[in-house]
């Protein structure tokens, strides 16, 4: 007697829409010379891929006036990345600063500077200041004005740090 | 005979903030292509800081012909701006620079001001005696003050004149 051989497969849910093409194993299950179905099992695979997931948000900037101020770079709560995968921030430049830990900012005319500094002076451009992953949702900057440079003139002293965003896979 | 003008000790520090720009949050996700960069702005405001220091008196003595003169000097320290700022010092008196031994006297013994630049023309109004800059130099301007005519009267003659010091845009005052 035949039987209905089925293999149940399952429904699958993928968290992003970008599913890869599932691959398609078809066997076909007939009676041997004694009856038995043969093959008597088959294997069916089932496959999605679960694209990264996550928002990283650099802060705008931080007003440090009225003394040292931290600022986070922060990775969202249920964040997803491949195993192994971090997020990496790295500080990669100032409008002023282009190398060391001793930061430099400027009036508007650039007539007047002023220092400050990252996390006491361990940061400098160039290093990763955040690796972030689901066990690290944040890492915070702090910053301070420093005596390096005596500004010349009153007034507002700015710069603009621009971090690069990658992903690092182990 | 004594002449005494009596000014008043400033001294003066404005904190000045400059509101903060308005800046946004960068949020990068997983459909940027990567590597991508994001810019954040770190910003202070350097406060205005000076100290300027008036003579308390200024005792005016006779130069032999029946006029009295003296010089009292301001000083301006630590003086630093905005840029294009600068501390402007003009004196004024509400007796239009007359002085007289008493509130009751009927003399009035006239004088004159002389600052950084020039004699104060306009007794009314008075005018600017003194201007300080951005400097990391200790800053000394003299004012000398002198009587107009040899006094008719003995005594001791007083009169309270009064510096007003502002922070203006920098402009060119006439004598300078």
């Amino acid at each position: 007697m035949k039987t209905n051989k089925i293999i149940a497969g399952l429904s699958t849910l993928a968290m992003v829409s970008a599913l890869a093409p599932m691959s398609a194993f078809a066997t076909n299950v007939t009676p041997d010379t004694d009856g038995k179905p043969s093959p008597a099992s088959a294997g069916f695979e089932v496959k999605y891929d679960v694209d990264p997931s996550y928002t990283v948000t650099i802060p705008a900037g931080v007003d440090i006036t009225t003394g040292d101020k931290t600022a986070s770079i922060t990775l969202n709560e249920g964040a997803l990345l491949a195993e192994g995968s971090k997020i990496e921030v790295v500080l990669d430049k100032g409008a002023y600063t282009t190398t060391g830990n001793a930061f430099t900012a400027k009036t508007a005319s650039g007539n007047s500077s002023a220092s400050y500094q990252i996390n006491g002076g361990d940061v400098k451009v160039g290093d990763v200041v955040a690796s972030l992953d689901k066990d690290t949702l944040s890492a915070d900057l702090t910053f301070s004005r420093t005596t390096t440079i005596a500004p010349t003139y009153a007034g507002t002293h700015s710069e603009v740090l621009t971090f690069k965003v990658s992903v690092k896979t182990s | 005979m004594k002449k005494i003008i009596s000014g008043i000790s400033a001294l003066a520090m404005v904190m000045a903030l400059a509101p903060m720009s308005a800046f946004a949050d960068t949020t990068i996700k997983q459909t940027d292509t990567l590597p991508k960069t994001a810019d954040s702005s770190v910003e202070f405001s350097v406060d205005p800081t000076y100290t300027v220091t008036i003579p308390a008196k200024v005792t005016l003595a006779d130069n032999g012909e029946g006029i009295y003169t003296n010089s009292g000097t301001l000083k301006a320290e630590g003086v630093k701006l905005a840029e294009g700022k600068e501390i402007v010092v003009s004196l004024t008196s509400a007796s239009k620079f007359n002085m007289q031994t008493s509130a009751t006297s009927e003399y009035k013994l006239p004088y004159t001001a002389e600052g950084a630049f020039g004699k104060l023309t306009d007794k009314e109004a008075g005018g600017i005696v003194a201007k300080f800059a951005t400097s990391t130099t200790v800053q000394n301007t003299p004012v000398t003050f002198t009587t107009d005519e040899t006094p008719k009267y003995a005594g001791t003659y007083t009169d309270p004149v009064v510096f007003t010091i502002e922070v203006g845009n920098i402009t060119t005052t006439a004598g300078e």
